[in-house]
This record gives C-alpha cells, structure tokens and sequence, in this order.
C-alpha cells in the first residue's frame, strides 16, 4: 500500500513535470534560429534564415496542443528529437556523450564527498573539544564559502599548469588505448575536478553532520549504549551515527538526483565533457529538444533518487514505513 | 554482622562531591555524600527535582566525568573502585555487574534498532563465546520475565505501547543478571495504572532474583511501599536516611515531611495533593546553612548558617538541626 | 597516452628543448617544408565535439574541422577579400552575365579514391535546390539551372545578373554524389566524411577530433604536417594555458591580455595577430520620430567616442571605424574624397548644436525635448552574453546622456536580442553586420530593401529598414557588370549614400585576435608575408597546407 501511494505519487509528479517541461520553453523569448544567427555574427548567408527556419522545423503551423500530443508521442516511443546546438546529432546522441562522464565524475565526488564529510562530521563530534575536531569544520566552512570557479581555477592552475602534476583539459588522454591504461587515464583526469568538487561541497555535510551528531549524543538510547558497555565502536556507528545520518539522507538524495544535471562550473574549468555544459549551451542557444530531454533526465533522476530515498529511508528508520 | 566484612556492600558512595563547570560558576550538584547500599537490597533515592539524584549515581557510575563534571571522593560497586579503574575494566562491569533503568523509557531505546539486536549487541559486547541462539534465547528468558511476549524482540522501539517499553527496558536491564540495578524514575512517564504493574514487577523480580536496586524518584510515598530502605536527598545532600518503615511512621525531617505530604499514597485514599511552597535552592551559590532552610516552616538561626551534621536517631541518620538536645523539645511541641 | 605525458612533463621537455637548441641546433641548417609534425588548433572554446561532419549542419561549431576535410570551388579571404582558385580553377561570365561557367581542375580525388567531377558539383548544387534547409545562401533564389559539360566543366544558369552569386557560390563546400545521393542532407551526421581535402578523419571522440594527412592530396606534397589535433575547449582559460605550455599552437580566441597571458611567456615563439572582419554598427530604428531624422543621427554619430568604445570594450583590437562601411582591409576601394567626408568625429560640442539647430531644446530637467515639445529618449537593446556589447551600450548610453539624451538599456538573452533586431522593435542597438569580400558585400544588404521586410516580420540585413531607390538602382549595376571600374563606382556611390545618410552609424572595425606558436611549426602568414588570413576559423586550409614541423 505504501509502495503503491508512493509510485502514483511520483507517476503524478513525473507527468506534471514533462508538461511544464514541455510549455516552459515554448514561453522563453527568442528562438533557436535567432541563436544560431547571432553566434555566426554575421557571417552567415543571406538565405541563412529562411534555411535554418526549414531544418529546425521550427515556424511549422501547428497549435501548441498538438505540438504538445506530438511530443508526448515521440517522448514515448523514446524520441527525443534533434538538437539545435549540434544540428544535426540526435539529442540522444548528445546526452550518450556526456551524461556517462557526468555520472561518472559529480557522482563520484557527490559520493566521496557524502562518506568523507560525514565520516569528519562524526569524527568533530565525537572528538569535540580536540583541536582537530574544532579546526576542521571551520577550515570547511571557509571552503564552501569560496566561491567555486576561484576554487577550481587555483587547483587547475598550481596542480595542472604550474607544478604539472594534473591535466589541465579532458577526461582521457588522447588516443590512450588498452583498459588498463583508459582506466588509468580516466581517473588520472578526474583526480582535480572531483578534489575541487568534493573540498568545497563537504563542509556543508561536515558541519551537518557534526551538529546532528552532537544532539543525538545526549540522547538517552546513546548514553544507554554506553552503559551497556558497548565498544565505543558500535557505540558511535549504530546509536549516534545511524541516527544522526538520517536527516542528512535526504539532502544527499536529492544532490544525488542533481548530479545528473552536471557541474557547469567544473565542466568549464576543466574542459570536462560533461551535460551540464550541454544544458548550458542548450539554454542559451534555445535549443528546445536538448534543453527537455536533460530537463527530462534532471527530473527522472531526481524522483527515482526520491522513491529510492524512500525505499532506503523505511529501512533505515523503521518508524517510516509502520505508520 | 561479620558478613559484611566479607562482602562488600553492591553500592557505596563515600564522601562524594560532584560540581558541573557552567557560564555562572560550579554548579554543586552533590556535596559530600556518603551512604551505602547492601547487596539484594532496594534502597530508594528520594528528593524533588533537581535535587541531585541522577548527578549522584550517574557520577559515581562514571556516566558523566571529567571534564563534563568535577568529582571528589570515591565510589565502589561490589568494592571495587569505580573512580580509579581502568576504561576497559569498567566496560567490562558496565551492565555485567550494574546495570540501568534510566529515566525515560521512551528515549532509552534506539529507534531504528530492533529490540533483539539492542540485546543481542549488549551480550556480544561482554561474552567472548557470543552466539546469537543463545543471546536470543536468554532475550526471551528476560522477556519473559518482564511479561512479555517474546516476539516483541522483532519490533522496533516505536512500535511498543509506553508499558511495553519500560518493561523492555526493565528486562534489558536483566540482561547480563546484574548485582545492582539503577533505576532512575522509572515510573515518572507512565499513566497510573501501569505505574502499579510495573513497580509490582520491579518488586518481584527483585524478590526472586535478589540483585540490589537504587530506586529514584521524587515520589517518596511510592518509595516507602517497596524500598528496604530510604535516603532522602536535598540540594546536593543527604537529609536524612533510614529503614522505610521508619520514615513512613514517623519522617524525621522537615524536608522529608514536606515530601511525604506532597504526594498521595499509592495505595490509599487520593487526599489533598500539596507542593512543598518555595524552590529549591541555586546550586551554584547554595545556601551556607541548612539548604533547606529557606523553605523550612521551623527554621531556626543556625539553620541559615551552619549546615547540620548527619547524626543518627534511632536506627535512621537525619542532618537537622532540630534533632539537636536543646532542640528537640521545640518539635515535640 | 603520448598526450597524457606531455602535461606531465611539459616543463622540463621544453627547458630540454631549450638547451638542445642553444647547444647545436640554433646553427643546424633551417629544415624546409617535409612531410611529418602535427599541429593543435583550437579555433575557440565550444564545448565537446558533436559527431558531425556534414558540411552544411548550421551553426559554427565544426565548421573549422569540416574545411580542412571539404573544399569549396574557390578559397575567399575573410579579412581582405582576395580569392584564390582551389577546385575551379577558372570562371567566367557569359550571355550578359547570367550564365557561369566553372572550369574544374582535373586529377582531383575524393579520400575514398573517387575522382572529382562536374558531376559531384551538379549533385552538390541540385541537392541544395531539393532540400532548401541547407541552401543557407539562398543561390537557389537566383540559379535557373546547373548542368554538367563534360567531366570538368559546370554551366550555371541565373534568373537576372548578380555579382555576389560567384562568391555564395563558390564558398559552397563539393561533397562526393555517389556517396551523398541516398542521403537526407538535412538529417545526415556524415560521421566517416569524405571529401577532397588535405585531411581526412583519423578518429573521433568528443574531447578530440584528429585528422590525418590526405596523402593523395591534390596539391602534390601537400599538407606537411601529419596530424592535425583539434582538442575541445570549454574556456577561453585553458585554451591560453594550452598557448603558454605548448600543448596548443593554433587558436582565435579573444583575450583581452594576450601579451601577457601568452606572448610575454616567450615573445619569439609566441605571436598575435588580428583578423578583421566587418563592422560593429549602432542600428537606428529609421520608422521611430525622432530617430528618422537625419541631424539627430548625425549628432549622435558625433557624441560616440569611438577611441574609447575600442579600447575599453575591446580592448584596443577592434578600432574606430569609418562611416562608411568600408573596413580597414579594403581602403583600396575608397577615395580620399570619400576618405573625407567618411571620417568619424567625436565632438560632443558639434552634436549639441546640431540638434540646437533642428529644433531640439533642453527641457526643465536640463534633458533635451523633441521639436514636438516631448522628452527625447531612446531605448537601447543589447544581449547579456556578448559583454562586449553590453558594455559598449552602455557607454553609448552614457555619451547620448552628455549631449541631453535619455536612454534606457534592456539587456536580454541573445536570441531575443536577435530576434527584437530583425523584427525592427528596436529603437537602437549594437549589432554586427553582414561582410564580404568587398564593401559592396557589406553596403548592399545593409542599405537595399530587398533585406528588409515588414516591420514584425525579420529582415536579414537592412534591420534599420532604410529604403532609398537610389541603392536598388546601383545594386542593379552592380550586379549587371563584372568590370572593376563599375564595381568601384557603385561602391563608391553606395558608401557615400551611407556616410551622409547615415542610416545606421558605423562604431568600430571588427578585429578578432589570432594566436599561434611558430617554437615546433613553421609556415606562418607574418606582417612581412601576409599571405593569408591567419584565422583558426572556418577551414583554415590555405595556412594549413602552408605550415610544417621545424624539425
Ligand atoms: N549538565 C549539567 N550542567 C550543569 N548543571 C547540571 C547539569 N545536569 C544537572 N545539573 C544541575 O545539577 C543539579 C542536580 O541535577 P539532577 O542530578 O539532574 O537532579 P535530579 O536527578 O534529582 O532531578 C541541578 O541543579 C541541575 O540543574
Ligand atoms: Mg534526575
């Protein structure tokens, strides 16, 4: 019944979210066609105009609400039509090249960035008082204060161009052949990009955790435990920590389901070929095909990060699911 | 007498001083206190809130320490001394030789735990041999003895009425089969009729087992039903200590009296409930005198200040000055 | 991994370098143009690469890559104009200038070992006519027929004389009929291009595109260098970083502090140079009072620092243009006479009593009311991603402020902007506008109504919607004649029409930044032999098959 409520729920959610996908861009001023000719500056023909109105499509006579039938019917057969951007690649192709590196680098970080900062979350609680323990949510909070592309530049400058030690562009060599060296290649590539990314995002769980963490200490099941004669061990992993995380879950589902959405900044930085460039370009170039389908996939993954979150939620508290 | 010097008391506390470090200063919690608790004995720890009840058993217990509090003096269970062991010793004591009750039930259970895995963590932790089919099967023995059925092991705390809690609480506290038992206001959460059942429960097990209880409670009348014997505490003091039977018939102490007054017997015609008029004192500058002395309806010069000494009455020790040769008349009247 | 290293060790193999070549190879004897070397261009930062290669895919984002693979019939110059013969070899004009006729050059091959031949341009041509989406230069609005006279002779047949077709024409790119004819040319991605240039694709991933050396090329022995990189870029910042450690040596991309970021890291090896390529205009709605008024234009043109819209909004590399339309690459086409009287001036003073004189008083807020007693104020429109015109609007803004103008300033995306533009709601406007190899290119379809439409409806070109007969009939000349002479005087004609009229005001000469290494390649065009056009952009190829490793 639970799991019944909650799919229809999302099934709701998700429907509401492709229609609003759909008019939303229909109701941004300007057109991709405009975007293409200002990019060329003029240099483009005098025909150029008329042309990319006939290849786009757009300019076709057609009302709103069948255009909007149309797109549901495509969407459903898996059709996501032909980006503007990269006329004419198929947006599937787009998202089939970007979005694996996405998930890829903003996942990974997203999660090292999760475990690490709440490991120095528990870490600051459960040692409060010790210099480290109060030295490091500070030095954190400062660096999610730094405003990120200064962040990363600095990173990309001292460890890729000056000292050498990181790529300063891509996520792979060139023409690096053979698993074992891809693999290598690949996270060699991604060591700076994810460093900026979890350094500056961890704080945020630290201190989350850190807080939680120091309220649920005093809670009488903790003190309990400790009376119980429990390995501190035990005592801080399944009495404070497990319960001090659970708020913390949610947030981390949601920039989970967000991770899919790119980090534009990273991406720009470090030339990573990611789809929150894609969606930036999408955006600006009014490139309606590309810009719903990742709207479509930011969507997806957040309510799939959502149902799952909630599946992992009545797991991890009991008093979800029971009521 | 002599079996006393063979075996040591479960509980002894002896001249114990407890300050919490806070904004304003110390904060005296416990002042210089003494007592002791025989082995399969229920002695009832009574005084209003605030008074310094947990702080005293939880300080001697070394639950809080340093730096949370300051502690003087010393403490034993079973005359081993707690203050001066080492950590992994006391963890090994810790439930194996005294346990807990503590004050709310409701919050003494990890929410996203099962029941069973709450005890079956508590029996790993103490038994090299730990296996679960035998951890379980001595679950559904405390479970047992707390009335329960032993499928609640598979629930989570949420899922259990309030009585059903304090009773698992009670039976985990069986657990490791204790010689002492701490129980801090066990009953205080609980509407009245499941109050009875429990302290019946408390009551028998502790006949048939025979392990010793601290009972606390602000409830001196629920005391003086089940305890053996009774210490009655006041701003970070003892007021006056003895047999139950004693303090029903005749409390000695003002302080006592007040207490007894202000709560209904629990089995017995519901009178008039009156509070004791007045607070209790600030513990961080606490009265140099009688810390009751503010409050007391006989209070006398001395009272505010010089503190009595505890002096022994009878077979019950009470610090009043009223007990005093040339005082005593004055009560009497 | 070869690439991957050459991070890694990029400083200490350039000091390696460094020492070998002060040791004995700073007196070896200079190595001429030989077959090997590779090149990294990045033209400018767009993102990762698409796997597309149709040469008639709109937008610019790989149209740099396609050049190097497909050939037009005839190479143009984008900063001069000069054009140089590439797959026709020759042309002329016959039966009073409707009819073309291209003459092929012979023993030209595809990459797949087919011979190029009128057949592939009469394909190439008729499938523009059948799929008017990748006819972006519209030559099927003139072309009456293309037909093949033997296998290296193409006769095109056009509806009425018109000089501009040869050079919309020839820029088309030639693609291979036989591999092209079951193919949708709007929808197609041609990700295994063949064509006939001096590069054919190696491999392709998004963050790299490599080409290899066509060794059939039809220029014998040419292209010299083996491998051509084309990295992706997301930032003008890594693309410098890449310029300063050597691991890119071809770019266009605009910095504002070249010297620095770049050259000054080794200034004999380092260089800059600048691509000129049309005009930035200041559009002036010719349908609103009182911008219809040719002394309020005038006075406006006159209030415009053009010294310091260069040089703060562009940091000096676009300069101060004419009024004319007549950029500084092509002043061969101009007359001192014409000099004169096109020459911008900036004189607040001037423009106060220009507009005293037309009627125009100061109001009780000291701000200037128009001759029908109402307070003059223009809107101007600009788009929030192009910063250079952000800030250019706004010192405009400022200048109009000082002679008694108000102004308001809406800033918006791009396309809207683009689109506000075309459709003629505007009031004014920074804006680009449309270039060729000649002024005639650029003043015809600025000033000629044929660019122009209906307000609401987007015009391509004549955006302030300016209508005067007198540019039709010397369009119309123009068009009618291939004589320079005749050329020469309607340009003439036409860029004084545009320096008294002034139906938009010409700011400043586009100038974009070049940036490339001569430390591994050699080759380059240079201020004492500027062969070409040195820009990354567009099918770069006349440099490219120039270039080759210095060793
Ligand atoms: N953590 C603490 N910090 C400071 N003062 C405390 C703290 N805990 C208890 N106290 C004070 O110590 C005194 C005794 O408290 P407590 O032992 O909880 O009393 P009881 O259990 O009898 O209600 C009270 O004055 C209380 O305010
Ligand atoms: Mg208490």
């Amino acid at each position: 019944m639970f799991l019944v409520k909650r799919a229809s729920f999302y099934l709701l959610t998700f429907w509401a979210a492709i229609t609003l996908n759909f008019f939303l861009p229909h109701l941004m001023p300007g057109s991709a066609v405009g975007a293409v000719m200002a990019r060329a500056h003029g240099e483009m023909g005098p025909g150029a105009l008329h042309a990319l109105e006939l290849a786009f499509g757009v300019n076709v006579h057609q009302t709103l609400l069948q255009q909007y039938g149309i797109y549901l019917s495509h969407l459903a057969h898996g059709n996501l039509g032909i980006s503007f951007t990269y006329f004419p690649e198929p947006v599937s192709q787009v998202i089939a090249s970007t979005l694996p590196w996405t998930l890829f680098l903003i996942g990974l970080a997203t999660i090292i960035s999760f475990v690490v900062g709440n490991l120095l979350g528990i870490y600051a609680a459960w040692r409060r008082g010790r210099p480290l323990a109060s030295v490091l949510p500070i030095a954190f909070t400062v660096m999610a204060a730094m405003p990120y592309f200064w962040v990363a530049l600095i990173f990309l400058y001292v460890f890729g161009f000056l000292t050498g030690w990181f790529p300063i562009t891509h996520s792979i060599g060139t023409e690096v052949t053979g698993i074992f060296h891809r693999f290598g290649s690949i996270m060699y590539h991604a060591t700076l990009p994810a460093l900026t990314i979890v350094i500056t995002s961890m704080g945020g769980w630290m201190v989350g955790m850190r807080n939680n963490l120091v309220s649920v200490l005093s809670e009488d099941y903790v003190i309990l435990a400790e009376m119980k004669g429990l390995p501190e061990r035990e005592i801080v992993a399944n009495y404070a920590a497990r319960n001090a995380l659970l708020p913390a879950i949610t947030g981390f589902a949601m920039s989970l389901g967000f991770v899919v959405g790119g980090a534009l900044l990273t991406e720009i930085v470090f030339s990573y070929p990611g789809i929150g460039y894609a969606l930036y370009q999408a955006v600006t170039n009014q490139d309606y095909p590309l810009m719903q389908a990742i709207f479509l996939i930011i969507v997806t993954a957040v309510l799939i990060a959502n149902f799952l979150v909630d599946l992992l939620y009545s797991r991890l508290d009991p008093r979800v699911s029971n009521d | 007498m002599d079996q006393d010097t063979k075996t040591p008391p479960a509980f002894a506390v002896e001249h114990l001083t407890v300050r919490y470090p806070s904004e304003r200063g110390w904060v005296q919690a416990i002042r210089d206190v003494s007592l002791q608790v025989e082995r399969g004995k229920l002695v009832g720890l009574a005084g209003e809130s605030g008074s310094g009840k947990s702080t005293l058993v939880l300080a001697a217990t070394r639950v809080i320490r340093p730096p949370q509090v300051a502690v003087d003096g010393q403490s034993f269970i079973n005359g081993r001394s707690i203050l001066n062991l080492r950590d992994a010793e006391l963890r090994k004591m810790r439930w194996s030789t005294f346990s807990f009750v503590t004050q709310s039930a409701m919050n003494a259970l990890n929410p996203v735990m099962r029941l069973r895995d709450q005890m079956r963590d508590t029996i790993r932790a103490h038994d090299r041999s730990y296996q679960p089919s035998v951890a379980d099967a001595r679950a559904r023995e405390v479970m047992d003895m707390v009335e329960l059925p032993s499928s609640k092991l598979l629930s989570y705390p949420h899922q259990l009425s309030g009585g059903q809690r304090q009773r698992a609480v009670i039976a985990l506290a069986l657990l490791l089969r204790p010689d002492l038992i701490v129980m801090d206001e066990p009953t205080t959460a609980l509407d009245v009729v499941v109050q009875r059942e429990i302290i019946d429960l408390i009551r028998r097990l502790q006949n048939d087992q025979g392990f010793a209880v601290v009972l606390i409670t602000h409830d001196l009348s629920l005391l003086l039903e089940v305890a053996h014997h009774v210490i009655v505490l006041y701003g970070g003091r003892v007021m006056e200590a003895g047999p139950a039977e004693q303090l029903v018939e005749n409390p000695l102490h003002p302080y006592s009296q007040a207490l007894m007054h202000s709560f209904p017997p629990l089995h017995g015609a519901v009178s008039a409930q009156v509070g004791i008029p007045g607070a209790p004192p600030d513990m961080v500058s606490p009265p140099p005198g009688c810390p009751f002395a503010p409050r007391c309806d006989r209070v006398m010069g001395i009272c505010r200040t010089t503190m009595p000494l505890l002096q022994t009455v009878g077979q019950v020790d009470v610090a009043c000055h009223l007990m005093n040769d040339q005082n005593r008349e004055v009560k009497t009247l | 991994m070869s690439k991957n290293r050459s991070w890694m060790w990029a400083v200490p193999a350039a000091s390696a370098l460094f020492l070998a070549a002060m040791g004995s190879g700073a007196f070896a004897a200079p190595v001429g143009p030989h077959v090997g070397g590779s090149i990294s261009i990045v033209a400018s930062p767009h993102g990762p690469w698409a796997d597309v290669f149709n040469p008639f895919a709109p937008g610019e984002t790989q149209d740099d890559i396609v050049g190097d693979i497909y050939e037009p019939l005839v190479e143009w110059n984008g900063s001069t104009g000069a054009h140089k013969a590439w797959l026709a070899q020759s042309w002329a004009w016959s039966n009073s200038n409707k009819v073309l006729t291209l003459h092929l050059r012979h023993g030209v091959k595809f990459t797949n070992g087919q011979l190029f031949t009128s057949a592939d341009v009469v394909f190439t041509l008729d499938m523009m006519k059948k799929y008017p989406a990748i006819d972006t230069s519209a030559l099927w609005s003139y072309m009456t027929s293309v037909k093949a006279e033997g296998p290296y002779t193409v006769k095109i047949t056009i509806n009425k004389p018109d000089a501009t077709f040869l050079y919309y024409l020839t820029g088309t790119y030639m693609v291979p009929a036989s591999l092209w004819k079951n193919k949708n040319p709007v929808l197609w991605t041609d990700p295994n291009p063949v064509g006939t240039g001096p590069y054919q694709l190696k491999s392709f991933s998004p963050q790299n595109i490599i080409l290899k050396r066509n060794p059939h090329y039809w220029q014998k022995g040419k292209p010299y260098l083996q491998t051509v990189y084309y990295p992706s870029a997301t930032s003008n910042g890594s693309v410098i970083l890449g310029l300063a450690d050597g691991s890119i040596q071809w770019s266009s991309i605009y910095s504002p502090d070249l010297r620095n970021s770049f050259v000054s890291k080794d200034p004999s090896t380092n260089h800059t140079d600048v691509s000129s390529g049309g005009y930035d205009w200041l559009y002036v709605n010719l349908h609103q009072y009182p911008l219809n008024l040719l002394p309020v234009r005038r006075a406006i043109s006159d209030a415009i620092n053009r010294k310091a819209l260069s040089v703060i909004s562009e940091s000096g590399y676009s300069t101060p243009s004419r009024l004319d339309g007549i950029d500084a690459a092509q002043s061969s086409w101009s007359t001192p006479a014409l000099n004169k009287k096109a020459a911008a001036v900036y004189n607040p003073k001037l423009a106060e009593s220009i507009l005293a004189k037309a009627g125009f008083k100061r109001g009780p807020n000291g701000m200037l009311l128009t001759p029908k007693g109402k307070p003059f104020t223009v809107n101007l429109v600009t788009a929030s991603s192009f910063t250079d015109f952000v800030s250019m609007t706004s010192q405009i803004s400022s200048m109009l402020h000082a002679i008694g103008i108000n102004t308001n300033i809406t800033v918006t995306s791009v396309s809207n902007y683009s689109n506000k533009m075309e459709d003629g709601s505007f009031s004014m406007g920074v804006m680009w506008g449309a270039s060729g190899p000649n002024p005639f290119y650029t003043l015809n379809p600025l000033m000629n109504t044929e660019y122009s439409a209906a307000l609401g409806q987007p015009a391509p070109d004549n955006i302030e919607r300016y209508s005067n007969p007198r540019v039709q009939q010397l369009a119309n000349e123009y068009d009618a004649s291939t004589s320079v002479a005749v050329h020469k005087s309607v340009i003439d004609q036409m860029a004084n029409i545009m320096a008294t009229q002034l139906p938009i005001i010409g700011l400043l000469n586009r100038n974009s930044p070049n940036e490339y290494s001569s430390a591994t390649i050699a080759g380059w065009p240079t201020a004492s032999n500027p062969y070409w056009d040195n820009s990354a952009d567009v099918g770069p190829i006349v440099v490219l098959t120039q270039l080759y490793a210095k060793k």
